[in-house]
């Protein structure tokens, strides 16, 4: 009975909602091939381990889910990891999720929830969970500023080695970034980011990042970041040993403090292009040198090649795509060639302020079962039309879809638009 | 046939003449009152081939006569002041196409008279500035009509509530020598033409001067300029920073996600999206340390 009353109290809300809210769900593949002297800069593993020098490979299923409703938004990414390396250690693989619940305060203020958590499994189990509450102003459409704070929570257990103890601990976080773009072709971000659970400032990340959009379709990323991670190592000396040179005389026990701090400072370049709209191809190149407080710097380098295809899945309630995206090709000398794909009943017609607006219009032709399509010869200049089907008789505008170059039409409708050169 | 049938038919007849002889007043006065417009059109400096399509669209949709009379007046009024008015034909022919009620035609077209003179005072000015001069001149486009062009584009701007002065101020970030060098006519147009669809905090002339500037200056084409205002929506609605939301947006991947790895990036690392910090060389009093069961601290 309970159920019953939950689910029509669920079905009720989600009605509701629907006409108020956008949702829209994807579904992409990323797989990757790589090498690495250190899992560190293993993007989907992070842990310090110099044991090999290993290639690697790895596929990721993902889903993500955007939605949108009034002043709130949010959207949910699920996926899962398998990473097989390329040497006598076992697989890496796990399932992660993250999800960004935002809501908008104001033009300039927005606040936003971050949850993420994952559960991977190698030699080890790990598990993590972070929740990051985070603070954003926009002074412009160009820039913003955030700052957040919050906390993470790791548990390790080993699989393999008997009796080890669960290790499992909470790191406290704040940090403050900056995101500007000079101009559309070039994004700039800095950030600094620091653990509290030591001294405010002792454990930090201070963090660069220059992207330049070539053409759309190409991104160039350049990151640099420095890390510095302080620890307090005690020292006693005295109390029945030999006293060290400097110490206390008189063989009495002392206890100093000293402060040590290893630094790591991380670079990194890649370049990626979009074809399609959907596939992206990613080369990648990172270095990181550690310097500890009292041994001799490490360097260590990793190289991807790295694959994405997405898909849409749906636009599922208001606002979502529409039937018709028509492709204009300008073919020269005036004449240009117009294509629609479109499945359903009924004849098609262009109607606009190239033909006057006089109904029915150009007929499309049937080119194939899905597409239509005309030639027009155009003089150069702007153009605004609309998309007639008729059905047995019956004349009806086609909407056309959100990809569409479209305009306001001032009667409170959309036209399609087009620019001839 | 028999005489019933006769009957049937005769009464048809005389039915059909009685509706002609009726209605033949009615046809010829329409056909006057026409006249009278297309007399009055031509006279004012109409074209009059474009006139008479109007005319007839108009009769196709049994639009009645003082309705046209009162849509084509402000037509007429523009054309005694030697100022465009085709805008206002085509506009009538799309709302006779589309069935929209004269009761909804009209305040377009009186708006539509009311900013002329101001659209083509914005064009005339902007495109008499000697480096807008140099610009047209070097872009191989016609003056004249790059000037209706964009007297049009003035036009949907100011008869959708975009005020003169966001105009003016766009056009002038737009007829910087360092913006004018990367774009062309079409750009300049398209970019006067999406203001009305942006959102409402980007129709200010402080957020919509260096918005447009930048997206022209960068190299935007017309039609990536028309992607612009449901990019700049989109990232309203999503909370997210406009300017990456519009590069998505002219990319066509607007809805692309977050790639696998930058997520989980995000979750691990210190980095510029910070998570907690990754597991650097185990110290004892620096988180859990390496991960357990392994040696890979050297």
């Amino acid at each position: 009975m309970r159920i019953k009353a939950l689910t029509f109290l669920l079905m009720i809300m989600f009605t509701h909602s629907a006409h108020s809210q956008n949702v829209e769900g994807f579904l992409s593949l990323d797989s990757s091939i790589g090498y690495t002297s250190n899992t560190f800069l293993n993007p989907y593993i992070n842990e310090w381990d110099r044991s090999d020098l290993s290639g690697y490979a790895s596929i990721s299923p993902m889903g993500q889910l955007l939605w949108d409703a009034g002043n709130f938004s949010g959207d949910v990414t699920s996926g899962y990891v398998y990473q097989p390396l390329f040497d006598d250690r076992p697989s890496f693989n796990g399932f992660y999720g993250n999800t960004n619940v935002r809501y908008r305060l104001s033009s300039k203020w927005m606040t936003e929830i971050q949850v993420s958590g994952s559960n991977f499994t190698s030699t080890y189990n790990r598990s993590l969970v972070a929740v990051l509450p985070s603070l954003t102003w926009s002074p412009g459409f160009f820039t913003r500023i955030r700052a957040r704070a919050g906390s993470s929570f790791r548990n390790y257990s080993n699989l393999e080695a008997e009796g080890q103890a669960e290790l499992s601990d909470r790191v406290d976080l704040y940090g403050v970034e900056i995101e500007t773009w000079p101009s559309f072709n070039w994004r700039v971000r800095a950030g600094f980011n620091g653990n509290v659970n030591e001294n405010l400032i002792g454990n930090h990340t201070l963090s660069f990042g220059l992207e330049r959009i070539i053409q759309q379709s190409w991104r160039l990323s350049l990151q640099a970041a420095t890390d510095r991670y302080s620890t307090d190592v005690v020292t006693t000396t005295g109390g029945g040993g030999t006293p060290p040179i400097g110490g206390p005389p008189g063989g009495g026990e002392e206890t100093t403090t000293t402060e040590e701090s290893d630094r790591l400072i991380r670079t990194g370049v890649s370049l990626s292009r979009t074809f399609f709209n959907r596939f992206t191809a990613t080369a990648s190149l990172s270095h990181v040198q550690f310097f500890p407080a009292e041994n001799e710097s490490l360097s260590d380098i990793q190289t991807a090649l790295n694959f994405r295809y997405t898909f849409p899945v749906s636009r599922l309630m208001g606002g979502g795509k529409k039937d018709i995206d028509p492709k204009w090709d300008d073919e020269g000398d005036g004449v240009v060639f117009v294509s629609i794909n479109y499945q359903d009943d009924g004849d098609l017609f262009l109607v606009g302020e190239f033909n006057n607006w006089e109904r029915p219009g150009i007929p499309l032709s049937k080119q194939t079962e899905r597409r239509y399509a005309a030639q027009l010869e155009l003089e150069s200049g702007i153009y605004e039309y609309k998309i007639l089907r008729v059905v047995n008789g019956e004349e009806d505008w086609i909407d056309l879809s959100d990809d569409a170059m479209t305009v306001s039409d001032g009667f409170g409708g959309q036209n399609g638009l087009i620019y001839i050169d | 046939m028999n005489s019933k049938t006769n009957k049937y038919y005769r009464t048809k007849r005389l039915f059909a003449v009685i509706m002609v002889v009726f209605w033949m007043p009615f046809m010829v006065l329409a056909q006057q009152a026409n006249n009278a417009l297309m007399e009055r059109g031509v006279a004012s400096g109409l074209d009059e081939a474009q006139l008479e399509r109007v005319l007839d669209r108009a009769n196709e949709r049994g639009i009645e006569q003082g309705d046209l009379s009162r849509l084509l007046e402000p037509a007429f009024g523009l054309a005694e002041r030697d100022l465009p008015s085709d805008y206002i034909l085509q506009k009538l022919m799309e709302g006779f196409a589309k069935g929209v009620p004269p009761g909804r035609i009209m305040p377009l077209i009186n708006s539509i008279q009311e900013n002329t003179p101001r659209a083509v005072s914005i064009a005339s000015n902007w495109t008499e500035k000697p480096e807008v001069a140099i610009f047209i001149e070097r872009s191989g486009e016609q003056g004249p009509q790059f000037r209706n062009e964009l007297v049009r584009a003035n036009l949907k701007s100011l008869t959708q509530q975009i005020e003169p002065e966001i105009l003016e101020s766009v056009l002038e970030g737009m007829g910087q020598r360092s913006v004018l060098d990367k774009t062309t006519p079409r750009s300049i147009i398209a970019a006067v033409g999406i203001l009305p669809d942006l959102p409402a905090s980007a129709r200010q002339a402080d957020a919509a001067r260096p918005l447009l500037a930048r997206a022209v200056e960068g190299g935007f084409s017309a039609s990536d300029l028309q992607k612009l205002p449901g990019a700049m929506n989109s990232a309203e609605k999503r909370s997210q920073l406009p300017a990456a939301s519009v590069v998505e947006g002219v990319a066509q991947q607007l809805g692309n996600g977050i790639p696998a790895s930058q997520v989980l990036q995000n979750l691990f690392n210190g980095n510029v999206n910070p998570g907690p910090p990754a597991n650097i060389p185990g110290r004892p009093n620096n988180g859990p340390g390496r991960p357990p069961g392994t040696d890979g601290n050297n």
